[in-house]
């Protein structure tokens, strides 16, 4: 079994194809396809033939971007390595990097959420939404209405009623 | 995210001229449209982009499916929009597939005898205690009894209608509270088991299955009669049949089938969803005749199926032995395997009620006339580590046992042999015999799934 990862070829070195993606601020990111069909949406768009020179991705400014592109990267010599080493060792490193990964402001968290869901790219968006749900997830419904903005739209007695029939939940 | 579009359908515009991309009609469009708006209006501050994703009901619905059960249902008050996502059906499909079906605690007998031992009628598994019993919402408890439970439904009825017919079966959900009366039977013959089968995984729907006796006379032919709640009618399935033996234990709805163990030594296997019987291979080592105790567990554990059998020589004692062997059926049904082999032994240290003759306990010699070797014990649940198919793989994998001991309920695990207190009774000096076996109690298991 291979013990380094750097004994090993880069997972994508052999396909020499590259993408480049432009953000929305017009900055300009090479990347291998693997990283790049990570994302359902391009591979969907390269597929049915838009993947020209340069992928124009509209909603994702520079900054997220590079944060994508980082998990992305991440993920594929991952996957790569998982198909080396066996799955444990590989599980565990991806449990590890994902939390250091997502270990970001609430700020950051959004447009990543927002990001993946354009993309399309799955993992991304599993391991940002539990990361939202991680924080949300001990707080009152009032406390949720203040940070997605919602306002409240049930009169007080309807309210009530809803509150009532799950009490055990407010516990 | 395919399960999205049919929610989003209903109210989404179609402004999104900007995409490029006929293929890609999903709701990530949508929210492109919407954040190419929003982003007119307001910079990447965090209050605007968590407005955005609030405004996408694909991403709400994406971060809900993340949740916790009990979080959905406080958050079903958050606004009308978050109710109506969270009591979808395809929301709860969806999260009924995500998330894999885990039992939270269990309800122990109730009717009389909760009524007198309240202190015991709902264990939750991780020990602590619930203030609120998700299971109130039964206008009579006593009159109406737990009669099964399948993943997360619970199947009740008024303990006369078990025999009349006259008497409705209902159906209940106590995580969401949601209750329904079923339709009288037609049919008139005597109910020897009644069982619901329920798979959220499989299909939103659930089928009541009875056993009856169609005729008064003859106590050992059967019918199987249906309710299902797709088309809401009960109906006599199959011909009659023969069975010899004496009574049903509660039924076990394993791979898309529902089983009993006729005492003393016989299975029946109908598959529910094609609607008919199906043979069982026989069990592997049968020394003498069993009893109703002899069968220490039956029961089913993230699709797998677990059978305990050990030597009782009245239903009154406990099992003869401290150790027992786990069998597991093989999924094809081709036959029982040893899965656990199981020593309870070092547990008399912890736990001296498992002795009938501990210090501190009243042995009643009305009950225990002869002085036979047993040990006072039941074993409650199998609970199976390891929820999703991936994990199912691993090899150390964690399962625990829940036993019940005079007067307590323990969790005892099968990989590192510790046990974890879950219950105590309050009145040591009446709980100082087994009060409750398998086929008494019932999981609870939290579950979105409407009825």
């Amino acid at each position: 079994m291979a013990s380094s990862s750097s004994s090993l070829p880069s997972p994508s070195s052999s396909s020499s194809k590259k993408f480049i993606l432009r953000s929305s601020d017009g900055k300009h990111f090479e990347v291998d396809e693997a990283v790049a069909l990570q994302s359902e949406m391009i591979k969907q768009m390269v597929e049915d033939g838009f993947g020209g020179d340069v992928i124009p991705l509209l909603n994702v400014s520079s900054i997220v971007l590079s944060k994508v592109i980082d998990y992305c990267k991440k993920h594929v010599e991952l996957d790569f390595k998982k198909k080396m080493d066996g799955d444990n060792e590989a599980h565990e490193e991806i449990k590890n990097w994902d939390s250091e990964y997502i270990n970001v402001g609430v700020d950051e968290l959004y447009h990543l959420i927002m990001a993946a869901n354009y993309l399309h790219i799955k993992g991304l968006l599993d391991l940002t939404c539990q990361k939202v749900a991680d924080i949300i997830k001990g707080k009152q419904p009032e406390q949720i209405r203040k940070i997605f903005n919602i306002e409240n739209d049930f009169t007080p007695e309807e309210e009530q009623e809803i509150r009532k029939e799950h009490s055990w939940a407010f516990e | 995210m395919a399960w999205f579009k049919f929610i989003f359908c209903t109210d989404r515009d179609d402004d999104d001229e900007d995409v490029a991309e006929p293929q890609q009609e999903t709701l990530a469009m949508s929210v492109i449209s919407m954040h190419a708006n929003s982003q007119e209006q307001s910079d990447h501050t965090s209050s605007s982009s968590t407005t955005i994703i609030a405004n996408s009901e694909d991403l709400v619905s994406e971060i809900l499916l993340h949740l916790p059960i009990k979080c959905l249902l406080r958050f079903k008050s958050v606004s009308k929009q978050w109710l109506f996502l969270i009591s979808h059906p395809l929301f709860i499909h969806e999260y009924n597939r995500r998330n894999p079906i885990s039992v939270s605690g269990f309800f122990f007998p109730t009717g009389l005898s909760r009524a007198i031992y309240p202190q015991l009628d709902f264990v939750l598994l991780d020990g602590n205690i619930a203030a609120d019993i998700p299971f109130t919402h039964l206008h009579d408890p006593v009159a109406v009894e737990v009669l099964h439970s399948c993943n997360g439904l619970l199947l009740c009825s008024g303990r006369i209608g078990t025999l009349s017919g006259l008497v409705p079966y209902h159906v209940h959900n106590p995580a969401t509270k949601q209750h329904r009366t079923l339709p009288l039977r037609p049919s008139v013959g005597m109910v020897s088991s009644a069982s619901i089968a329920f798979d959220p995984c499989r299909s939103p729907h659930y089928k009541v299955v009875l056993i009856l006796n169609p005729e008064f006379s003859d106590l050992l032919s059967f019918q199987i009669e249906l309710y299902s709640s797709e088309t809401g009618h009960w109906r006599l399935c199959g011909e009659p049949f023969n069975l010899y033996g004496k009574e049903f234990t509660p039924g076990v709805f394993w791979n898309g089938a529902m089983h009993w163990i006729r005492q003393p030594d016989t299975f029946l296997c109908f598959d529910v969803e094609r609607e008919c019987l199906r043979t069982m291979p026989p069990l592997p080592q049968l020394t003498q005749a069993l009893n109703r105790r002899g069968y220490l567990y039956f029961g089913e554990s993230q699709g797998h199926l677990h059978l305990i059998v050990a030597n009782v020589r009245h239903q009154a004692f406990g099992p003869e032995t401290t150790s027992f062997a786990v069998l597991e059926m093989e999924k094809d049904y081709s036959g029982w395997f040893v899965k656990y082999q199981v020593d309870l032994d070092a547990l008399i240290y912890e736990f001296p009620e498992i002795l009938p003759f501990a210090p501190g306990h009243q042995i009643d010699t009305r009950f225990f006339p002869i002085p036979v070797p047993f040990y006072q014990y039941s074993v409650l649940n199998l609970i199976r580590g390891g929820g999703g198919e991936e994990e199912e793989e691993e090899e150390e994998e964690e399962s625990w046992l829940v036993l019940h001991v005079p007067g307590k309920v323990i969790s005892y695990s099968l990989k590192d042999k510790s046990t974890q207190l879950l219950r105590v009774s309050s009145d040591p000096a009446k709980d100082s015999v087994l009060r409750y076996f398998w086929d008494d109690i019932h999981p609870y298991i939290e579950t979105l799934s409407c009825i």
